[in-house]
């Protein structure tokens, strides 16, 4: 779903925003992007959704590819990754349904289609009531909600969360999460960064990706494959003590076995279980 | 029919700087407009001279009617002349008497008519430059009964002259004030996509064309140019009327042609297209460059 092979972003002023980053993300798999600020976590988001193009190595999203896109091609890519930001950007003047139409506006939708289906997305995302409520008038979850209710508009596989739930209170925040998990369980992708260390505690199945100036230190789907790899050795080399055998290691990794390339620090596997604690907000 | 909806729901959220632009390139086309107007008419005074631009062949008197009129067929297939004119001796002389009143004293006290007889060749479009009074004198010299030629050597060339002047100076203040425009035009433009920077994140987030985003600016600037025209148009029409009244010895000024209106208008209007685009390109043309 999506591919990075050995990806580099820098700027001409501020150097590398991220470093040779490798890892694939399955369909349908949940992802948490951790790292400190400045990491690169955006950037990342950026290069997922086509906002900018890598340096070097290409990036995959379904079957766009970073080194052969086209540039008419971005938009139809642009309509698979639903986004969602911090700070909502939501119309000011617009209702909620106004907001979410106007996505189905843009991106081609006929009109006569377009009240039922924002009908629909207000349902999904638990805001049928405040159709008719603009932004000022709604609590900062409930904006997320239309945020994330205008993402899932073009019916996309992908949906990126760039620090979705910073700006919310916790109870908000569980609520912005929990409808995460649920279109997550629909089979939609979800990458979410975010500086929540207790989120991503209280959620050990969820894969974690660690940033840290850039380069990728920690992959909690390439550490299990890799903890997996060592029990199987183990356990053959027991085996082979008390009764000889031929083969003892696992045919296939688990999902999210490590990419060719991939760097993992093994102090980051060792923190990982609570990264970024202090910045916990 | 969207992208008109937007062009126009932009200079209604914004009408003090629709109606600024407006203005401004108004101004700029004025100038252009009255600067038109003003080498339309000198272009026609010096048509109206040119067409007088005449070569003439003064003839021996034992020229002999017969070659004369058998030259005078030949020099009326010349490609450069319009029409071949013979002016008899008695007519000179006649012509001389009306038009020389101060010497017609002396005219009238003659026992011979001194003035020679001529062929006056009218030269036709595309030909009054001096190349091509230079070759219809020198092949007028030709003939063997033509004693001297003449054509105003030095105001042919003094015509000319001051038409290239004209020329250039069209061509360099058109340019200018064109680049003027467009220059407004695109500020106007970036502000309006300045002002709505935030509906063009989401649209370009939500994967909205390129084309789509960008056809209500280019559609803005091709509207802003088109008022801006027609306001210049306009003034100037007023500016024109206003200066036939003050100025009634000036009642032959002519109005701009109805071709030059309309090239005029519609230029503005494909200028603010342009100017839109540049701006566009400028400023959106880097969410898609991937």
């Amino acid at each position: 779903m999506i591919r990075f092979r050995n990806v580099t972003k820098s700027y001409p002023r501020t150097g590398d925003a991220v470093r040779d980053v490798t890892f694939h993300i399955r369909k349908g798999e949940f992802a948490f992007l951790t790292g400190h600020s400045g990491a690169g976590k955006t950037t990342l988001l950026q290069l997922i959704h086509f906002q900018t193009r890598p340096s070097e190595g290409q990036v995959q999203v379904s079957r766009y590819n970073s080194n052969r896109v086209k540039r008419r091609q971005i938009p139809d890519l642009r309509r698979r990754i639903g986004y969602v930001f911090q700070d909502f950007k939501l119309l000011d003047r617009l209702t909620a349904a106004e907001n979410i139409a106007f996505a189905l506006e843009v991106t081609g939708t006929a009109r006569r289609e377009i009240d039922g289906r924002v009908q629909r997305l207000l349902s999904q995302v638990g805001l049928a009531a405040k159709a008719q409520s603009i932004p000022e008038e709604l609590s900062g979850g409930e904006r997320q909600r239309v945020v994330i209710a205008r993402a899932l508009a073009t019916d996309p596989l992908v949906l990126l969360a760039d620090e979705a739930t910073g700006n919310l209170d916790p109870r908000a925040a569980d609520g912005v999460f929990q409808l995460f998990r649920t279109l997550n369980r629909l089979g939609m992708s979800v990458v979410m960064a975010t500086h929540d260390a207790q989120l991503i505690r209280n959620n050990p199945e969820i894969r974690v990706l660690e940033l840290e100036h850039g380069r990728l230190v920690y992959d909690s789907a390439a550490a299990s494959a890799a903890a997996a790899v060592d029990a199987a050795k183990a356990a053959a080399v027991s085996e082979t003590a008390q009764e000889p055998s031929p083969t003892a290691v696992p045919d296939a990794a688990p999902t999210g076995a490590p990419e060719p390339g991939q760097t993992i620090a093994p102090s980051a596997v060792a923190e990982s279980a609570v990264p970024e604690a202090e910045e916990t907000p | 029919m969207r992208s008109v909806r937007e062009a126009f729901a932009s200079f209604r959220r914004a009408p003090l700087l629709g109606g600024l632009s407006i203005a401004a390139i108004g101004l700029s086309l004025l100038i252009l407009g009255l600067f038109s107007l003003s080498a339309h008419n000198i272009s026609t005074a010096i048509g109206d001279v040119e067409r007088r631009v005449e070569v003439v062949g003064y003839l021996l008197e034992d020229a002999g009617e017969e070659r004369v009129a058998i030259a005078q067929r030949e020099m009326e297939a010349y490609p450069e002349v319009e029409g071949v004119r013979y002016v008899s001796k008695t007519e000179a002389l006649v012509n001389a008497r009306r038009d020389l009143v101060e010497f017609s004293d002396v005219y009238e006290g003659l026992d011979m008519n001194p003035l020679p007889a001529s062929m006056h060749l009218r030269l036709g479009d595309g030909f009054r430059d001096p190349e091509a009074v230079d070759a219809v004198a020198a092949r007028l010299s030709g003939y063997d009964f033509i004693e001297e030629v003449r054509f105003g050597e030095g105001w042919v060339e003094q015509l000319f002259a001051i038409r290239r002047m004209a020329g250039g100076a069209a061509a360099i203040l058109g340019g200018a004030f064109a680049l003027v425009a467009v220059l407004l035009i695109g500020t106007s433009v970036r502000m309006a996509i300045l002002a709505r920077s935030q509906e063009i994140e989401i649209m370009q987030t939500v994967g909205a064309t390129e084309g789509y985003i960008q056809r209500p600016f280019l559609v803005e600037g091709c509207v802003s140019g088109l008022l801006g025209g027609l306001l210049a148009l306009g003034v100037t029409r007023l500016g024109y009327v206003a200066f036939l009244t003050r100025f009634p010895g000036f009642e032959s000024m002519q109005w701009l042609p109805d071709t030059w209106v309309v090239a005029g208008v519609l230029g503005a209007a494909g200028l603010g297209a342009l100017a839109a685009s540049f701006a566009v390109r400028r400023e959106l043309g880097k969410a898609y460059a991937v």
